[in-house]
């Protein structure tokens, strides 16, 4: 009796023994084993989103993308290692023993030899035929118009996940409308790998990136970026940087900087110059801010272009002696004379005259001490010192453009302000972005604040109208057109105190005077023929203006 | 009649039955081995979509700034080196001849 218990026992056991077994395998590991099955007969498909573009105003790319791709080999699958790699690496360019290293580690079942390689290579290594050599799509930025703007436009590299990432400029700031977003595709297949129409599936398309228009017109800039080279030759200088702007939209026409980098090839060139400095690094403006100060002054009726002051001698203040650039004094001039003749004695007076609360706020309105709000990744603003901190002996200097940091863009963007009536736009690069679908979204132009009145804005516009006809430029002036502009040299600040050779030349005006259809800010750093504006930032922007007028079908007004 | 009619609808109803599930089946084999030509195809888009990139690159690359210069050079055309402006009061002579 006792020997059918037991085998009854034995068969009671082994039969919860495949019970708990099969709850083992259902419950505990049900999830692996259902994800295992899924990969065998379930194919996901990553449907790669392609980067959006970018367009010049009048359509033409800037910016595009090119077919590429990853090259990547699978060691385990090449059955002669020198063959593959004496065939793959003349072609890719690559040192051999180091292609041969990577394959040979018995760890790796897939490595990746070459990223973005261009098709003409593709089409040769597939020429090949080689049994382990694989290839995926990779698409890599291709610019039609070589290095044309790139520091407005910036470059793409790689985030910490190797996938694309827009760095600086415009490929930084709108990364991810140009990204755009990838799609899936999850579909059952059968044993070759084929999609089953009747099984299971899900498609999401994916969306492509966004393209950008820009205000930047192809023609202006090819023009701004020639000139500025042969000026930076002409007269020798380290750096230059043109920035042209619509007073009217705050569209930025054209941007172009010296020395500047190719963003096909960024890896080549110094990370310096990746940031744009129009955007990015500060400078003392010198005599090109006297007319802000005057039309601050203006605007509050303390001068007129008429009123007039002593200008006898230098002016002491405190422990510091203020002179006028050529040490010249004229006696009794009028304040469209101060221009003229850029007086540093005569902007202290106007100074004086609005006072250190006024001075500031008008500083502070015309944009300055703060972002400008401009489309590009790596704008900074220095930053103003607090009231408090403002001497009188900060006030006198601050009136003809030294001991204040501005950027390029902001000091554009001022004198756009007098050009536009007073209005201060914020600046864009961006017009419109358009979908994938072909919709498109404008980006409207945005009024900031009004500075000034339009009629103090006309006023001062007459007097930077002088400035160029009788200042010290005046020989270099276009005939024919009422140019609004003002001359700047700033002498540059080296560990507390001014280098006395080396300076910043620089010119600022907007033209046709009466209705503006562009102003522009040229500047030199450290210029060796000669250290003043008049002598060089000034002619480079007349000869830039004479190339606008003629692109733009401006004619001579007189 | 009607009786025969019924009759006659009844004897058939297996046999079509039958027919739908063949013809199912038929058709779903089909469907199911449609999916090697689906990626066919999917292979071709991608070939295609590729070849048009490389054909937009081809045209912004001839319609660049930098190839109209060059092949306006090779036609002959010249570069102006200034342009050069004159006010009317610089004018020497006398305009409006009627």
């Amino acid at each position: 009796m006792w020997r059918l218990w037991a085998v009854f026992s034995i068969f009671v056991v082994l039969f919860a023994a495949i019970v708990l077994r099969l709850l083992y395998w259902t419950t505990v590991k049900g999830d692996e084993l259902r994800a295992q099955a899924a990969f065998q007969y379930v194919v996901e498909r990553t449907l790669p989103a392609s980067r959006g573009g970018i367009l010049s105003s009048d359509g033409s790319p800037l910016v595009i993308n090119q077919p590429a791709y990853l090259v990547y080999g699978e060691p385990k699958r090449i059955k002669d290692m020198g063959a593959f790699v004496r065939s793959v690496s003349p072609v890719l360019a690559l040192d051999g023993q180091l292609l041969s290293a990577q394959l040979s580690d018995p760890n790796r079942v897939w490595v990746p030899i070459a990223h973005k390689v261009e098709a003409p290579k593709v089409s040769a290594l597939k020429a090949l035929d080689l049994t382990g050599l694989g290839f995926e799509k990779e698409p890599k930025r291709y610019y039609p118009e070589a290095s044309m703007a790139a520091q407005i436009l910036g470059f793409v590299g790689s985030d910490v996940n190797g996938h694309d990432k827009g760095y600086f400029g415009l490929e930084g700031y709108y990364d991810r409308e140009l990204r755009g977003k990838d799609g899936m595709q999850v579909a059952e297949k059968d044993v070759r790998g084929a999609p089953i129409l009747v099984g299971n599936a899900t498609r999401i398309e994916a969306e492509d990136g966004r393209t950008l228009v820009l205000w930047i017109d192809r023609m202006i800039q090819g023009i701004v970026e020639r000139r500025l080279q042969e000026g930076m030759r002409k007269y020798g200088a380290s750096e230059g940087t043109v920035v042209v702007m619509d007073p009217a939209t705050g569209g930025i026409l054209a941007m172009a900087t010296y020395p500047s980098y190719d963003p096909q090839n960024f890896k080549a060139f110094e990370k310096s110059l990746y940031k744009n400095p129009i955007v990015a690094s500060a400078y003392e403006p010198g005599s090109t801010f006297k007319v802000l100060v005057m039309a601050a002054a203006i605007q509050e009726k303390l001068v007129t272009p008429a009123a007039t002051m002593e200008e006898t001698g230098p002016v002491s203040i405190g422990d510091y002696t203020i002179r006028t650039w050529n040490d010249l004094y004229h006696g009794t001039i009028t304040m469209t004379k101060v221009l003229e003749y850029s007086s540093n004695v005569g902007m202290v007076y106007v100074a004086n005259k609005l006072g250190k609360e006024k001075t500031l706020s008008y500083i502070r309105n015309f944009g300055f001490g703060a972002p400008t709000g401009i489309d590009v990744e790596e704008e900074s603003a220095p930053q103003l010192r607090k009231d408090s901190e403002w001497g009188v002996i900060d006030l006198a200097t601050t009136s003809f453009g030294q001991g204040i940091a501005v950027t390029p863009i902001q000091m554009v963007r001022a004198a756009a302000a007098i050009a536009n009536d007073g209005w201060l736009m914020e600046p864009h690069v961006v017009k419109e972005i358009r979908d994938s679908r072909g919709r498109s979204v404008s980006v409207r132009p945005k009024k900031v604040r009004q500075v000034i009145q339009s009629a103090t804005a006309n006023v001062i516009s007459e007097m930077m109208v002088a400035a160029v006809d009788n200042g010290e430029a005046k020989w270099a002036k276009p005939k024919g057109y009422r140019i609004a502009g003002k001359t700047g040299t700033a002498q540059i600040p080296v560990a507390g105190h001014y280098d006395e050779n080396k300076t910043i030349a620089s010119f600022v005006g907007f033209a046709p005077a009466d209705n503006p259809k562009f102003v522009m800010l040229v500047t030199l750093r450290e210029p060796k023929s000669s250290p003043w504006g008049s002598e060089t930032a000034a002619p480079l922007f007349f000869t830039i203006a004479r190339d606008l007028f003629h692109a733009l079908g401006l004619p001579p007004q007189y | 009649m009607i009786r025969r009619i019924t009759s006659f609808i009844s004897s058939c109803i297996p046999f079509f039955l039958v027919g739908g599930i063949l013809v199912e089946f038929l058709l779903t084999n089909h469907l199911a081995s449609l999916g090697r030509e689906v990626r066919i195809i999917d292979e071709h888009i991608s070939q295609v979509r590729e070849e048009n990139e490389r054909l937009v690159q081809d045209v912004a690359s001839a319609s660049s700034l930098l190839t109209v210069t060059e092949r306006a050079k090779e036609l002959g055309f010249m570069e102006s080196a200034e342009y050069l402006t004159i006010g009317t009061n610089q004018f020497p002579f006398a305009l409006n001849v009627r």
